[in-house]
């Protein structure tokens, strides 16, 4: 099964290539975003999500993460996404064509200057 | 022999009884809702103060974003309240903001709707309290 840091990996390990010049991984922030991948995949469990997204804007190297859902009912204050949501620079909800709809989050970035 | 046995059948149903229960069930939450409206409540104010935060916090965060912002009080019930966000593509750039009024609510339901907008309802539980 493929989880949500299978596909953040790959994506992270791509940019850090491209960054290699000016930037190096900062891996306590790698780790955050480990366990930020691991809270993804247990409310993709919960809402039983349809994909995963991942994606580096290189504008400001933030970490993009996208997941696929028919809706989302959070009924408690302690509710694992909201300690998700918290961690994120931002936060957007968008309809797709197939009646679902996107949740993505935008996590800091894992690099830092060289 | 457990003291609710009673309540379980030992022979099936036939799909009119399924349904008489069920109505029967129907009819007994109206009743109860019924009475809970009828007697004489007062708003509860520091739930009313949530209320208002919240929708105040949601309100900041969504100016000039281009999505509608709503709010109903006393409506399904007396003591229920919500908060609604209608939108294309809701963004919220203070998540924690939208976590913090999120957590004030008493559930949070998050979906698509029909024309391609996103509706994001947030329901508030215990505005009045019944006076005894």
């Amino acid at each position: 099964m493929v989880t949500c840091f299978d596909i953040v990996s790959m994506v992270v390990e791509e940019a850090t290539e491209k960054f290699a010049s000016k930037y190096r991984l900062n891996h306590t922030d790698y780790e955050y975003l480990e366990t930020y991948c691991k809270i993804i995949d247990n409310l993709a469990d919960e809402f039983d999500a349809d994909s995963f997204a991942a994606c580096i804007d290189e504008n400001d190297m933030t970490v993009v993460v996208c997941i696929e859902c028919e809706d989302l009912t959070i009924l408690n204050a302690d509710h694992a996404f909201y300690a998700l949501a918290e961690n994120s620079i931002s936060i957007n909800f968008s309809a797709t064509h197939d009646e679902n709809m996107q949740v993505k989050f935008v996590f800091p970035s894992v690099w830092q200057s060289i | 022999m457990d003291e609710y046995d009673y309540l379980f059948n030992n022979e099936f149903l036939t799909d009119e009884e399924a349904e008489a229960m069920l109505d029967s069930l129907l009819d007994s939450l109206t009743e109860m809702i019924q009475e809970s409206e009828s007697r004489t409540s007062l708003v509860a104010p520091a739930r009313l103060q949530q209320f208002a935060a919240a929708h105040n916090i949601l309100k900041h965060l969504t100016k000039g974003t281009g999505v509608k912002l709503t709010y109903e009080m006393h409506e399904p019930f007396a003591s229920v309240g919500s908060i609604t966000v209608i939108g294309k593509n809701p963004k919220f750039r203070r998540p924690d903001l939208f976590v913090k009024a999120a957590r004030l609510a008493s559930n949070v339901d998050i979906y698509p709707r029909t024309d391609g907008t996103i509706q994001i309802d947030f329901t508030f539980h215990g505005l009045t309290r019944a006076v005894e």
